[in-house]
């Protein structure tokens, strides 16, 4: 027989407990990959602001020009996909997973 | 083409994974066990153990494996510090003589068996097939008697009887209040002064719980009752009539756990919690909990190439070949989740219906 879970040992093959670092909440690996999860989608809202504002910039300062137009308008128009694409990536994950009756996220 | 051959060579070596279950520990048969003395206290140092199962082979050698109390496994040495190996008699069964809590045979300094189950397991000098497993209670031997008014109007007396110890050896008196199991008394007491009569002080009326315990020392950490009960202290007035105003909490016989692997399966459902979530240890459902794993693996990584692609798309300003870059991530992280997730069904197929490779079923 062969034990598959390796224990630490402390004193006298005592159980040595491992705390939480100060002010961490996470208490699995699911918890702290949501808390990522979750900053990617802010962090995503942000950029994607960044460039929309960017995008306006460039067509206020295009002046007319046809070229410089088309590029921020395609600036604009990929800032938004790219938001949608990030803000529905938990979506698609989850309907595929639901399409196939298999738990892809096991969250309780 | 290249990337559907790359997708199909991931899925397989994956199958690889899943179909490759380790030897786990599977529940043996029980052995016959009896001890000298049978009732076994904290107070005894060792004890003698003749434990068998109709299946050994006189003669033959064994190894025996123990846990303590706290599910942990103590390796019984010998005197080089290998193994020590046992052999069986003639009925079939193994004794061991002096067996100590510590696990050394009467070979070092052994601590006093904690109260709590014990559990020993015979398999063979691989310590690879099981042969039975049995297991013991070590209770409590002392009782504790309140012998104040249990009011809390009067200082507390408490006396502790049967505590065979020596006089001048002290303890540690453990009181908690509930339900927030709060200490409200922790003190290390001389034995002698327990046993004639110790003054614990004025408690405030409700439900406590009293442990005396070895000190908490580097040999025994944890676990190590004495004795331990419950009982009420009433506002005056309140406190039910009786005639007499002790109470007496008697030794505590631990109940016996049934735990089939120590560490595994403390509760007995066949499982090990690990921090991926409770895996279980029977082969079947041990392929099914992998593969739930890998699963949810396979979709988190799917759902973060999913978000890299949307930042591409975000970032690419519209330049068509970083459009297509990200566009081509996207579609391949969808297209290799929906691989992974068919993969048993392609290994049907493949396996079952096409192929009939043997050891392959539904």
């Amino acid at each position: 027989m062969k034990d598959l879970v390796l224990t630490i040992p402390g004193v006298n093959n005592s159980p040595m407990p491992i705390p939480n670092p100060a002010g961490v909440q996470a208490y699995s690996i699911s918890d702290l990959l949501s808390f990522g999860v979750n900053a990617a989608i802010v962090f995503a809202i942000l950029l994607s602001l960044f460039f929309l504002i960017s995008g306006g910039f460039d067509l206020i300062t295009a002046s007319g020009e046809k070229q410089r137009i088309q590029n921020s308008k395609q600036k604009l128009t990929f800032a938004v996909i790219g938001l949608i694409v990030v803000l529905l990536s938990l979506l698609i994950v989850s309907i595929i997973g639901e399409l196939f009756g298999v738990k892809l996220f096991n969250t309780p | 083409m290249k990337k559907i051959f790359n997708l199909l060579l991931i899925t397989f070596i994956f199958l690889q994974f899943i179909f490759v279950t380790p030897n786990l520990a599977i529940a043996a048969p029980a052995c016959s066990l009896t001890t000298i003395p049978t009732t076994i206290t904290p107070n005894d140092k060792s004890i003698d153990i003749t434990i068998g199962t109709p299946g050994l082979v006189s003669n033959e050698d064994y190894s025996i494996l123990f846990w303590n109390s706290r599910g942990e496994k103590i390796l019984v040495y010998d005197y080089s510090r290998q193994a020590k190996l046992f052999k069986a008699d003639a009925s079939g069964s193994i004794a061991l003589k002096n067996f100590g809590n510590s696990g050394g045979l009467n070979n070092s300094v052994q601590d006093n068996f904690k109260t709590g189950t014990y559990r020993l397991r015979i398999t063979d000098t691989n310590q690879n097939a099981d042969y039975c497993d049995a297991s013991f209670t070590v209770g409590g031997a002392c009782q504790i008697i309140i012998t104040s008014k249990r009011t809390n109007d009067t200082d507390l007396v408490i006396k502790v009887e049967n505590l065979k110890a020596n006089p001048d050896d002290a303890k540690q008196v453990v009181i908690k209040r509930k339900p927030e199991n709060n200490d409200v008394y922790i003190h290390d007491q001389k034995v002698q002064l327990l046993t004639s009569g110790l003054t614990v002080g004025k408690l405030v009326a409700g439900d406590y719980t009293i442990e005396i315990k070895n000190i908490a020392f580097l040999n025994n950490f944890g676990n190590d009752q004495q004795c331990q009960g419950q009982f009420t202290i009433f506002t005056p007035g309140t406190e039910p009539p009786t005639e007499d105003n002790n109470i007496t909490i008697p030794p505590f016989t631990p109940t016996p756990e049934a735990f089939l692997n120590p560490v595994c399966d403390k509760d007995g459902s066949n499982t090990c919690s690990t921090a991926l979530g409770p895996i279980s240890t029977d082969p079947a459902g041990f392929v099914k909990s992998a593969f739930g794993i890998l699963l949810s693996l396979a979709g988190g990584i799917a759902l973060v190439l999913i978000m890299i692609s949307g930042y591409r798309l975000m970032v690419s300003q519209g330049n068509p070949e970083k459009v297509q870059a990200a566009r081509e991530q996207l579609t391949s992280a969808i297209v290799g989740l929906l691989f992974i997730i068919f993969s048993i069904t392609i290994l049907q197929v493949i396996g079952v219906n096409i192929l009939n490779l043997p050891g392959f079923t539904k």
